[in-house]
C-alpha cells in the first residue's frame, strides 16, 4: 500500500516538476537559431521518416553547396504546416502547388519545381466492375487527404461533370498514404482509389499495379514548389536555385538526390509557372479562396 | 640441492594447489561475472538507447517536444538501471532529458570513465567512480542525424554482486586449504611407510639376494604394482646374470675355437689374451711364453715393418686385412692378414690393442698360382695364329691379341675399351651376328669370308658367346683359311677326278656304245652307197638320225665329265634341286652298276635352295656313289644289288627338328634323302664318316675323302647333313638346304635353249686347225648362205683376214691351235681391226683361257661340238652385235 502510494506520488511528483519546467520553458527549436540555419519545411504529405529519407539528400548537398545548415522540419498534420508557415518559421519550403496556392498571399514565392508533371488519378481492381467515374456513384473511394489534388480535389469536379453529388453520393475516406490506398482496393476494402499516378511505377508497387485499372486521370498537374520567403536573400535564393538546377540526372551523386525526392530535374521557376494550374482550380469552390 | 622427505612434498603440493587453484577459480569468476553484467547491462541500455532514438525521431522532425520529454521521464521512472536520459539535436543542444534542468544546455562531449566503441557513432563510458555505464548513440533517419540519445545506467547492484563473490570466495578457498593440509599430513604417513619397506628390499637385490621377500600394500594399486614389478626386476636380473654367464661362455668358446688367432693388448702392446689359434699360427708352445712377450718388440718381421704397421693404425686407429709377415717362435716367417683396432681413453691415451690374424700363406701361394696361370692362358691367346677378340655386352673390346693387332695394324691398348666398330669399322657387318649370339648363346662361324670385296685372304669367323661375371659377352676368331681353302679345293679337285675315275668305266662302255652306233651305221652307208640296190633318201634319213642321236649322247657325256671335273670357284645361285638330282640320274644312268634299281622321288614344286650348282651335284653325285659302292663293290661277288632311292621333301622346323637338329637356323628346309639297301654300319662307324681320309671301303678303292667333302660344301651353303644307318640294313643320307623362297624364276639348271637355223650372207673366215672340223663348218655357214673363207691355223687366218678385212664380216676362231692360238690370232686381227667380230669356239668352255680372251673384246663363245643350228645363229648374232 505505501509503495503504490510511494509510486503515485513520485509520478504525480514528475508530471508536477513537467509542467512547472516544461511548459512555460520556450520551445528551443521554435523559429530560426541563427542566420547560419536555413530552416527546410516540408509539407507533411508523408511520414516525418519517409520525408526524411527522401529529402535528406538534398538537405545535405545544400549544406554543402551554400555552407549553411539545413534543418529539415515538418508537422504532424497539414493544418499545423501552414500554419507554421504563416507564422513565417520556415526559410525554404517544398509543398504541393494546393497548399502552396493558399499560403502565397503569407509572404512566399516559388524559385525552383520539380519536373515532370504528374498525373492524378482514380484506380479499381482489375476484376471491378467499376468503368467510369459515373459508376462510383454510392462507393467508398479511398483518398489522400483534402490537401492533395490528385489525390482527392481532381476527382469531384469530374463527378459533378457527369453529375454525381461527391460530398452526399460518393464516400470518401481520407488515408493520407499511398501504400494504404492501393492495398485497400487490392484487399478490396474500398470500392477505388485516387493517387499520384506515378506512385505507380514505384518500386514497391511494380506487381500490383497489374492488378489495378486505372479509370480517369486528372489534368496535368506540376511538381512541388520550392518555395522562400520573400524576405530571403536574392544571393542565398540564387544560390539555392544553382545547386537545385545543376543537378544533372547524368551525375551518380545527383541521380541519387532526384530519385529520392522522385523527381527527373529541378529546374529554375516562378510563380508564373504554376499561374495556369491555379487558373484552373480557382473556379471551384472547394478549395475556398487564398 | 637440499632433499626433503617425501611426506613434506606431498602436504605442499596438496596444500598449495587447492590454494592456488582457488585464487585462480574467484579470480577468472570474478572477472567474468563483471564482464557478462557489463555486457549486460550494455546490451540492457543499447536496446533503450535504440528503442528510445527510434521513438523520437518523428518528434524530433515535427518539433513536437512536450510528449519526448514526457516519454523520457517515463522510461527512468519505470526502469530501476536507468539513472537518467538525454536527448539533443545535430548541435547537441538538450532538447529533451530526464533532469529539466539540463533542457538547453549542451549536452557533455566527452563524459569521464573508460570508452568502449560500438559502432556507428555509438560508444559506451564506464565511469567506476559514479559506478554509471553512459551509452550515447545518434538519431540517424536515412543518413541524416537527427541529434543524439545519452543513457546512464546504474552499475551499483551489479558491482556489489561481484564484491559478494569475492567475499566468499576468499573464505571457501582458506577452507579448503586447511583441509588439504590435513589430507596431505595422513596420505604422506601411509604412503612413506610401503616405500621404506620395498627399499630395505631393494637394497638387497642390489646386493645379489634375488630370493629377498618383497613387501605387499594390498590398498595402493600404485605401491601393489611397484612391489610386483621389484620382484620380476629381481626376477629378470637373476635370468640375465645367468645368460651373461653363458654369453661369456659362448664367447670364451668361441675366442678358444676361432680359426684366426685373437689377441688383446695393452696400450704398450703386452699381450694380455692370446687364443690356442693365435698361439698356432705364431708356433706358440704355450700361451704364458706369449703372454710375456710385447706384440711390437719380438712378433714383427722388422722394425720397418713395425713402424709401418704403428703408421697405418695411427691414421684411423684400425687396420683392416693388412698383409704383414710375421716371425714364428721357431723363427720362420708366416704370412697374415691383420685386422686391428685401436682402443682409446677418455683422454687420448692408447688403452689397449684387439685385433685378429689370419694365416694367409696358402692364400698367397694361390694367388701367385692363379697370376702364374693367367699369363699362361694370355700367353696363349697372344701367341694363337688366329685372331681373338672378346667384346662385352655393349660390343666394347676386353681382349685383342696380338694377331688382332697384327691384322688390324691397332695396338690392344688402342682397342680395349673402345667400340669394335669404333676401331675396325669393317666388322659392322657383323653387328646382326655379335648381337644374335649374346641372346641365342649359340656359336656361329661364317666360312670363307672376306673383309674386303678385293681381299684374297679368307677367314672362317666364328662368333662365341661369352658369358663372364654375368655379362653377356662374345668371343669373335678370325682363322685365315687362305691357303687351307687352296688345298682344299686342290684336294676337291683330286677328289672329282677320283669321281671320274669312278665313273671312267662306265662312261667309256657307253661312249663305245655310242662310236660303235655312229661306226656301225657310217660303215652300212658306205656299204649301200656301193652296192647294187643303191640307196633310198629315206634310209639316209634315217641312217643319219641314228648317228646323230649317238652323237647327242657322247655330247652331253662329255658335257658332264667336264662340268663334273672343271675347277671354279663356288658361286651361290638359285638352284632347283629337282633338276640337280635329274642331272645326277642321268649321269648314272650308263655308269651306276646295273643291278642297283634308283628310284626318284622329286618335288612336286621347284625345290629352290641358294647353292653352287656344280657343287650340288657333286654333293648328290658323292652321295650316290657311296651308297651304289655300298650295295656292290662292299658286298661279295654274287649278293650285289639293291634299291638307290633318292627323294625330296620339304621340311618346316618346329620344336621337335630344332632339338634334334640344334644347327638349324631358318623356318623350312629342302631335305634330299639318298638312301640305300646297302651294308649299312654301325654309330660307332657312322660318327666318324665325315672325317677326311675315313674310310670302310678297301684299299684303292676310296680316298676318304668324299663324305668330307660332301659335309664342307653342305656347310659352306649353311645347310647340314646327318646320317641314319643299321649294319645290313642300308644307310640314308639326309641333306637340309635352306628353302629359297623364289618365283618365276629359271633355274641355273635350266639351260636348254630351242635353237633355229638362222640364215645369212657376206663373207666369213673360219680359223681351226682340225680338218674335219673346219671342213663342217665351212660347209654349214655355206650351207646358211655365207660365203667361207678357211684357215688351218692362226697365223694363216691373222694373213687371210688382213688380206680381206675390209670385206669379212665375221671370224670363227678356234681356242687351241698349232703355230698361233686363238688369243694371240684374235690379238693380231685386233690389231688391224679394232671392231673385228670373232666368235671363239672350244670344247671346254669352264677353261681359264677362254674367260681370258673374252674378257680381251671377243664377241661370243660357241661350245663345241656344234650344230648348223647353233653355229648358224651364234654367227648371224655376232654380225649383227
Amino acid at each position: 500500500m505505501d509503495t503504490m502510494f510511494c509510486r503515485s506520488a513520485g509520478i504525480l511528483g514528475m508530471l508536477l516538476v513537467i509542467f512547472v519546467f516544461i511548459v512555460p520553458m520556450p520551445c528551443p527549436a521554435q523559429g530560426t537559431l541563427n542566420a547560419n540555419i536555413i530552416k527546410f519545411g516540408i509539407f507533411p504529405y508523408k511520414s516525418p521518416k519517409t520525408i526524411i529519407e527522401m529529402y535528406g539528400p538534398i538537405a545535405t548537398h545544400l549544406e554543402k553547396k551554400l555552407g549553411k545548415k539545413i534543418k529539415i522540419s515538418s508537422t504532424l498534420d497539414a493544418n499545423s504546416f501552414l500554419e507554421k508557415a504563416r507564422d513565417g518559421e520556415y526559410d525554404l519550403l517544398l509543398l504541393p502547388a494546393l497548399p502552396y496556392y493558399k499560403l502565397r498571399p503569407s509572404g512566399y514565392r516559388v524559385i525552383a519545381q520539380g519536373t515532370p508533371s504528374f498525373y492524378g488519378g482514380a484506380i479499381v481492381r482489375m476484376d471491378s466492375e467499376i468503368m467510369s467515374v459515373e459508376q462510383l456513384k454510392g462507393k467508398k473511394v479511398a483518398a489522400i487527404g483534402d490537401f492533395a489534388y490528385a489525390g482527392y480535389y481532381f476527382l469531384l469536379s469530374q463527378l459533378e461533370a457527369k453529375g454525381v453529388n461527391p460530398q452526399k453520393e460518393v464516400e470518401f475516406q481520407f488515408l493520407g498514404k499511398v501504400d494504404t490506398i492501393i492495398y485497400g482496393v487490392i484487399n478490396k476494402k474500398y470500392d477505388a482509389g485516387l493517387l499520384r499516378l506515378d506512385a505507380l511505377d514505384l518500386h514497391d508497387f511494380i506487381r500490383i499495379r497489374e492488378q489495378v485499372r486505372i479509370i480517369t486521370r486528372s489534368p496535368e498537374i506540376p511538381q512541388f514548389p520550392f518555395v522562400v520567403k520573400n524576405s530571403m536573400d536574392k544571393s542565398t535564393i540564387t544560390a539555392i536555385q544553382e545547386t537545385l538546377s545543376a543537378l544533372a540526372p547524368d551525375k551518380p551523386e545527383a541521380l541519387e538526390i532526384l530519385k529520392s525526392m522522385q523527381v527527373k530535374k529541378i529546374v529554375v521557376a516562378t510563380d508564373a509557372d504554376y499561374d495556369p494550374f491555379f487558373e484552373q482550380i480557382k473556379d471551384t469552390d472547394y478549395f475556398g479562396t487564398p | 640441492m637440499t632433499s626433503f622427505r617425501l611426506r613434506t612434498y606431498l602436504i605442499v603440493y596438496c596444500t598449495i594447489i587447492p590454494l592456488l587453484l582457488t585464487a585462480a577459480i574467484i579470480s577468472l569468476y570474478s572477472s567474468r561475472f563483471k564482464d557478462y553484467a557489463i555486457d549486460n547491462l550494455i546490451a540492457y541500455g543499447e536496446v533503450i538507447t535504440r528503442n528510445t532514438a527510434f521513438s523520437v525521431a518523428d518528434d524530433l522532425i515535427t518539433e513536437n517536444y512536450a510528449p519526448l520529454q514526457e516519454f523520457l521521464q517515463d522510461i527512468v521512472f519505470r526502469n530501476d538501471e536507468v539513472d537518467a536520459i538525454q536527448i539533443s539535436d545535430s548541435q547537441g543542444m538538450i532538447l529533451a532529458a530526464s533532469d529539466v534542468k539540463l533542457l538547453g544546455s549542451v549536452m557533455e562531449t566527452e563524459p569521464v570513465g573508460k570508452y568502449i566503441t560500438r559502432g556507428e557513432g555509438e560508444y559506451v563510458c564506464i565511469d567506476y567512480d559514479q559506478a554509471q555505464l553512459i551509452i550515447t548513440a545518434p538519431i540517424v533517419v536515412g543518413k541524416i542525424e537527427l541529434g543524439k540519445t545519452r543513457v546512464f545506467l546504474s552499475m551499483r547492484a551489479s558491482l556489489s554482486h561481484l564484491h559478494a563473490i569475492q567475499r566468499n570466495g576468499v573464505i571457501i578457498g582458506l577452507c579448503c586449504w586447511l583441509f588439504a593440509v590435513a589430507i596431505g599430513y595422513f596420505l604422506a604417513r601411509y604412503l612413506t611407510a610401503p616405500l621404506q619397506r620395498y627399499m630395505t628390499a631393494a637394497d638387497s637385490i642390489s646386493r645379489g639376494e634375488f630370493n629377498v621377500q618383497i613387501p605387499e600394500s594390498r590398498w595402493v594399486l600404485e605401491l601393489d604394482r611397484f612391489g610386483h614389478t621389484l620382484k620380476a626386476m629381481a626376477s629378470a636380473i637373476a635370468s640375465r646374470e645367468q645368460k651373461l654367464q653363458d654369453s661369456e661362455k659362448k664367447f670364451r668358446q668361441l675366442f678358444e675355437r676361432a680359426i684366426e688367432g685373437i689377441f688383446v693388448a695393452d696400450g704398450k702392446g703386452q699381450l694380455l689374451d692370446v687364443n690356442p689359434a693365435f698361439l698356432q699360427i705364431l708356433s706358440a708352445a704355450s700361451r704364458g711364453i706369449l703372454l710375456d712377450q710385447n706384440l711390437f718388440a719380438n712378433i714383427f718381421e722388422n722394425e720397418e715393418a713395425l713402424a709401418h704397421f704403428k703408421e697405418e693404425i695411427a691414421k684411423n686407429g684400425f687396420v683392416k686385412d693388412y698383409e704383414l709377415t710375421l716371425i714364428r717362435s721357431d723363427s720362420s716367417p708366416v704370412i697374415v692378414s691383420l685386422t686391428c683396432h685401436m682402443v682409446k681413453g677418455d683422454d687420448g691415451s692408447i688403452m689397449k690393442y684387439e685385433g685378429l690374424i689370419r694365416d694367409i700363406s696358402v692364400q698367397k701361394s694361390a694367388e701367385k698360382e692363379i697370376v702364374r696361370m693367367r699369363n699362361y692362358l694370355n700367353n696363349i691367346i697372344e701367341s694363337m695364329p688366329s685372331m681373338l677378340v672378346t667384346l662385352d655386352a655393349d660390343s666394347i673390346v676386353t681382349q685383342w691379341n696380338s694377331a688382332a693387332c697384327r691384322l688390324t695394324g691397332i695396338s690392344s691398348r688402342d682397342a680395349i675399351g673402345r667400340k669394335i666398330y669404333e676401331i675396325v669399322p669393317i666388322f659392322s657387318k657383323y653387328s646382326q651376328q655379335v648381337d644374335t649370339i649374346k641372346y641365342q648363346h649359340r656359336p656361329l662361324t661364317l666360312y670363307r669370308e672376306k673383309m674386303t670385296e678385293d681381299a684374297e685372304h679368307l677367314y672362317n669367323v666364328t662368333f662365341f658367346p661369352l658369358i663372364a661375371n654375368g655379362v653377356n659377352g662374345v668371343a669373335l676368331r678370325l682363322d685365315d683359311i687362305t691357303e687351307l681353302d687352296l688345298k682344299e679345293q686342290q684336294l676337291r679337285q683330286a677328289q672329282k677326278m677320283e669321281s671320274v675315275g669312278t665313273l671312267a668305266g662306265g662312261l667309256a662302255h657307253d661312249f663305245n656304245n655310242v662310236l660303235a652306233a655312229i661306226l656301225g651305221n657310217l660303215s652300212l652307208l658306205k656299204y649301200k652307197i656301193h652296192s647294187p640296190l643303191g640307196l633310198s633318201v629315206s634310209e639316209i634319213q634315217e641312217y643319219l638320225e641314228r648317228m646323230e642321236t649317238a652323237g647327242s649322247r657322247a655330247v652331253d657325256m662329255v658335257r658332264q665329265l667336264l662340268t663334273l671335273s672343271r675347277r671354279h670357284q663356288m658361286d651361290l645361285v638359285p638352284v632347283d634341286l629337282n633338276l640337280s638330282v635329274k642331272h645326277v640320274r642321268k649321269i648314272g644312268e650308263n655308269t651306276f652298276d646295273k643291278s642297283v634299281q634308283v628310284d626318284i622321288h622329286l618335288a612336286e614344286c621347284p625345290a629352290y635352295v641358294l647353292a653352287d650348282i656344280t657343287e650340288m651335284e657333286q654333293v648328290l653325285l658323292n652321295l650316290c656313289i657311296n651308297s651304289i659302292h655300298a650295295m656292290t663293290i662292299m658286298r661279295e661277288e654274287g649278293f650285289w644289288g639293291g634299291t638307290l632311292t633318292i627323294a625330296i621333301d620339304k621340311v618346316v622346323v618346329d620344336q621337335l627338328f630344332q632339338k634334334r637338329h640344334p644347327e638349324a637356323m631358318g623356318c623350312a628346309y629342302w631335305k634330299v634323302s639318298v638312301s640305300d639297301t646297302g651294308v649299312g654300319m654301325d654309330t660307332k662307324t657312322a660318327a666318324k664318316i665325315f672325317d677326311p681320309f675315313f674310310t670302310t671301303k678297301e684299299q684303292g678303292k676310296g680316298t676318304g675323302l668324299g663324305l668330307a667333302m660332301v659335309y664342307n660344301i653342305i656347310r659352306q651353303e649353311h645347310g647340314f647333313i646327318d646320317v641314319y644307318s643299321e649294319p645290313g640294313q642300308g644307310s640314308t643320307f639326309n641333306v637340309y638346304l635352306p628353302l629359297l623362297e623364289r618365283e618365276g624364276v629359271e633355274p641355273a639348271s635350266a639351260r636348254d635353249t630351242l635353237l633355229a637355223i638362222s640364215r645369212g650372207d657376206g663373207l666369213v673366215l673360219v680359223v681351226d686347225d682340225d680338218d674335219i672340223v673346219r671342213k663342217m663348218a665351212e660347209d654349214i655357214l655355206q650351207a646358211v648362205g655365207y660365203t667361207v673363207l678357211t684357215a688351218s691355223n692362226g697365223k694363216e687366218g691373222v694373213e687371210m683376214y688382213r688380206q680381206y678385212n675390209t670385206s669379212i664380216k665375221g671370224v670363227l676362231l678356234d681356242m687351241a691351235m698349232p703355230v698361233m692360238s686363238g688369243r694371240e690370232a684374235f690379238m693380231e686381227m685386233k690389231q688391224i681391226n679394232s671392231e673385228v667380230k670373232v666368235l671363239l669356239a672350244s670344247g671346254f668352255r669352264q677353261d681359264e683361257r677362254v674367260e681370258e680372251i673374252l674378257g680381251l673384246g671377243v664377241k661370243t663363245f660357241l661350245q663345241k661340238p656344234y650344230t648348223i643350228s647353233s653355229l648358224a645363229l651364234t654367227m648371224k648374232q655376232v654380225i649383227e652385235s
